[in-house]
């Protein structure tokens, strides 16, 4: 009963929908009403593409943040271990060979720096070497 | 009817439009109130670790009155950076005019506490600005250059007194920011409200 009720209603949306497209092309004119209509679907759609790349962007920002925080604690757990380090009678050189200073952004950043830009092979670089044996 | 039909599509696509706009428009706003939080507990967390290194070095007393209310208070606030006015009470309770300990303790004064000092008092500004979408407003006018800063500089006072009246936990925050600079300054003269 509930849903024939509600579907009694639905010829009525379309009439007033039909009515809001005839009074504005009786107001605007056939062309005026097809602009407005596309002005306001811009605007729709540029507000929505601008609000996800902010989103995006804002996203990002706070990854980088977190990473950011993960680095200072790494820094600050190194400097606490050298400490406890040299507590313990270590000298500058054994304590600089098992600890490597460094202040960097994040993970690939102080990978870089410390161990240069040695990167293990990727998944797909192994899936084409096993292409190129089939090929052979 | 066809056209019925067609001005209701057309309306329900512009609507679901809307409505992700809105929602991509909350997230990214919840997104910028952690960024906020984040920057503001990796300042006092900074700052901590930098009075805590001076400790070990010996630069500071560790068992001054100096070094443990600045320590407890960087980690108050990294833990509740968001709850502003137990961070406020805390801060006066700590750094208001009417605390005797402030004035009688001289371990605040020592000269290695002064980033230290510095530091917690550009953490207390982060907070300020954190607070309010105006204060935000403010300080990204006043970082132009031009005559964007000279709006800035007119619009100071007003906000500063409409915000004062919304939340009067910045105004807690800010008599703090001014005792922790006047600290700095090694005298009880208020300093300037800008550091």
């Amino acid at each position: 009963m509930d849903g024939n009720v509600e579907l009694e209603h639905v010829p009525g949306v379309i009439d007033a929908a039909r009515n809001f497209m005839e009074s504005l092309v009786n107001i605007y004119g056939p062309v005026g009403a097809l602009l407005t209509i596309a002005g306001v679907a811009t605007v729709i759609f540029g507000w929505r593409i601008y609000q996800q790349r902010r989103q995006d962007k804002a996203h990002q920002a706070v990854v980088d943040a977190k990473e950011e925080t993960i680095q200072r604690m790494a820094a600050e757990s190194r400097e606490l271990r050298i400490a406890l380090l040299m507590l313990h009678g270590w000298t500058d050189e054994q304590v600089e060979r098992f600890v490597q200073k460094g202040d960097y952004k994040n993970g690939p950043q102080a990978r870089r720096a410390l161990e240069g830009d040695r990167r293990p092979p990727s998944p797909s670089s192994k899936s084409t070497k096993g292409s190129s044996r089939k090929v052979k | 009817m066809g056209n019925g039909y067609l001005a209701i599509c057309l309306l329900l696509i512009l609507i679901a439009f809307a409505v992700l706009a809105l929602r991509s428009r909350m997230v990214a706003r919840r997104y910028e109130a952690e960024l906020r939080c984040e920057r503001t507990r990796a300042h006092f967390g900074a700052t901590r670790h930098q009075l805590f290194m001076l400790g070990v070095n010996g630069a500071v007393d560790m068992d001054a009155p100096a070094f443990a209310t600045l320590f407890f208070l960087h980690t108050f606030v990294m833990r509740r950076n968001d709850q502003y006015p137990k961070i406020s009470g805390v801060l006066l309770g700590q750094f208001g005019r009417d605390d005797e300990r402030r004035t009688v303790d001289k371990s605040f004064h020592a000269p290695p506490l002064k980033p230290v000092l510095i530091d917690t008092a550009a953490g207390i500004d982060m907070l300020i600005r954190d607070h309010s979408r105006l204060f935000r407003f403010l300080h990204a006018l006043e970082s132009r250059s031009g005559i964007v800063s000279v709006l800035a500089k007119i619009l100071a006072p007003k906000i500063q007194r409409h915000e004062a009246r919304r939340h009067p936990e910045v105004v807690q925050l800010q008599e703090a920011r001014r005792e922790v600079l006047s600290l700095y300054h090694h005298n009880n003269t208020p300093a300037p409200a800008h550091c």
